[in-house]
């Protein structure tokens, strides 16, 4: 135990607030403050400090996860949406996947993200996707479920699963949805004047070991998991938000 | 420890991971993409990590290997390049009150004002709560080192901020 009579630190101090300090130490600090009100002020001080700058990342901790860090942890890496692009061009082969090759099954299933927007090109979209002159608008079930069906709220057996509402940086309202069919596609659309623009579609299979699909249920493919977590502001409207924007029929909110 | 429990632990550990990477690099944009490359990096050093220690010690030494890494990088480039712009920290909007957002601002931007070696003490044991020992040993210094650069960052901060948090 340190002499009680001796001038006390910063370090001492700064130890004190960190509870690095044996009991005895921390005591005798403290009964010496009681005494002293300079002394006093200078551990407020050092406490104000610490808790100014534990509080100032604080909100770190509140913040839902970004959905690009969980497919990083999940093994999901990130499909970089131009490289897609890119490949649409390109005569089909095999994907490569080095890094996610040792995660397997979910490398399948991310060869399978680079495939989508090839696999949607040459064929006929789906009724559910329909391409217009400025890119890809929902038609059919998927517009009226994207414009009626609230995620809280949505039969098991529904051709169309929504997924996420949000709101996106640019103000517009955008949606997460899953097409239950044989060629099983997810996809992220947002509210524009002209209809919900899909923004993003991929195909949610995983490869089976035949080479045949297998639906890999409600999993989200990366690209849209990437293009959500690049699109959104904020965090995503709950039940309550979610049938606010419906009343509003999806418009931006001034 | 099966993949799928390491992976489980680094989705609970990911709020401190961003925490952290927020506290070392103030320029808000960057601290998602320390985290994705010290992710990345842990999961292909898993092996390496032994069960029964600490992974949230081990995660921050990989971040903190990353962040110098990507410091001197940059140090690098922006010595070819022009002088750059003070670094704006980004008004969040989940902070409710103005005054807590000016102060919360006034403090990160005195941190990213601190030199590396002590804004990182500063992060290791005021933000992430560490306590001295494992702070050293993240950092890979004695402990007096971590309490001289911990001590100098304190006064640092104190000295910025004299009036905002006081």
């Amino acid at each position: 135990m340190s002499d009680p009579q001796a001038p006390v630190d910063d370090a001492r101090i700064g130890a004190l607030v960190d509870g690095e300090l044996p009991p005895a130490d921390a005591a005798a600090i403290e009964a010496a403050a009681a005494a002293d009100p300079a002394l006093a002020a200078r551990i407020e001080r050092a406490r104000t400090l610490r808790a100014a700058v534990a509080g100032a990342f604080a909100d770190a901790l509140a913040e839902p996860a970004p959905p690009r860090l969980l497919a990083t942890i999940r093994g999901a890496a990130v499909v970089d949406l131009g490289e897609a692009r890119a490949r649409r061009s390109r005569p089909p082969t095999l994907p490569t996947v080095p890094a996610a090759a040792r995660w397997g099954a979910l490398a399948a299933s991310l060869a399978l993200a680079f495939y989508a927007g090839r696999l949607l090109a040459p064929a006929p979209p789906p009724a559910a996707i329909v391409s217009g002159p400025t890119g890809m608008v929902a038609g059919g079930a998927l517009a009226s479920s994207l414009g009626a069906q609230l995620a809280s709220n949505q039969a098991r057996d529904a051709p169309v699963k929504i997924g996420v509402s949000f709101r996106a940086i640019d103000g517009v309202y955008c949606r997460t949805f899953a097409l239950r069919q044989a060629t099983p596609i997810a996809g992220l659309a947002c509210r524009e004047p002209d209809g919900w623009r899909v923004r993003v579609a991929a195909l949610s299979a995983a490869l089976a070991p035949d080479g045949g699909y297998r639906t890999a249920g409600d999993e989200t493919p990366a690209p849209v998991l990437e293009a959500m977590d690049q699109l959104i502001q904020g965090a995503p409207l709950d039940a309550a938000g979610e049938a606010r924007a419906k009343a509003a029929g999806w418009r931006a909110p001034k | 420890m099966a993949l799928e429990e390491f992976q489980r632990r680094l989705i609970e550990l990911l709020p401190r991971l961003r925490r952290l990477a927020r506290a070392l690099t103030p320029q808000g944009a960057d601290a998602d993409d320390l985290v994705q490359i010290a992710l990345e990096r842990g999961l292909e050093r898993r092996g390496q990590w032994l069960a029964g220690t600490r992974l949230d010690a081990w995660m921050f030494t990989i971040m903190k290997n990353a962040w110098i890494d990507e410091t001197r990088a940059r140090a690098r480039r922006l010595r070819r390049a022009a002088p750059p712009e003070a670094a704006e920290a980004v008004a969040d909007p989940l902070v409710p009150s103005l005054e807590l957002r000016l102060e919360g601002e006034a403090v990160r931007r005195a941190i990213a004002r601190l030199p590396h070696e002590q804004r990182l003490a500063v992060a290791l044991v005021l933000v992430e709560g560490l306590s001295y020992a494992e702070a050293a040993k993240v950092m890979n210094v004695p402990m007096g080192t971590l309490t001289s650069r911990l001590g100098r960052g304190r006064v640092a901060l104190m000295a910025d901020l004299a009036g905002v948090v006081a």
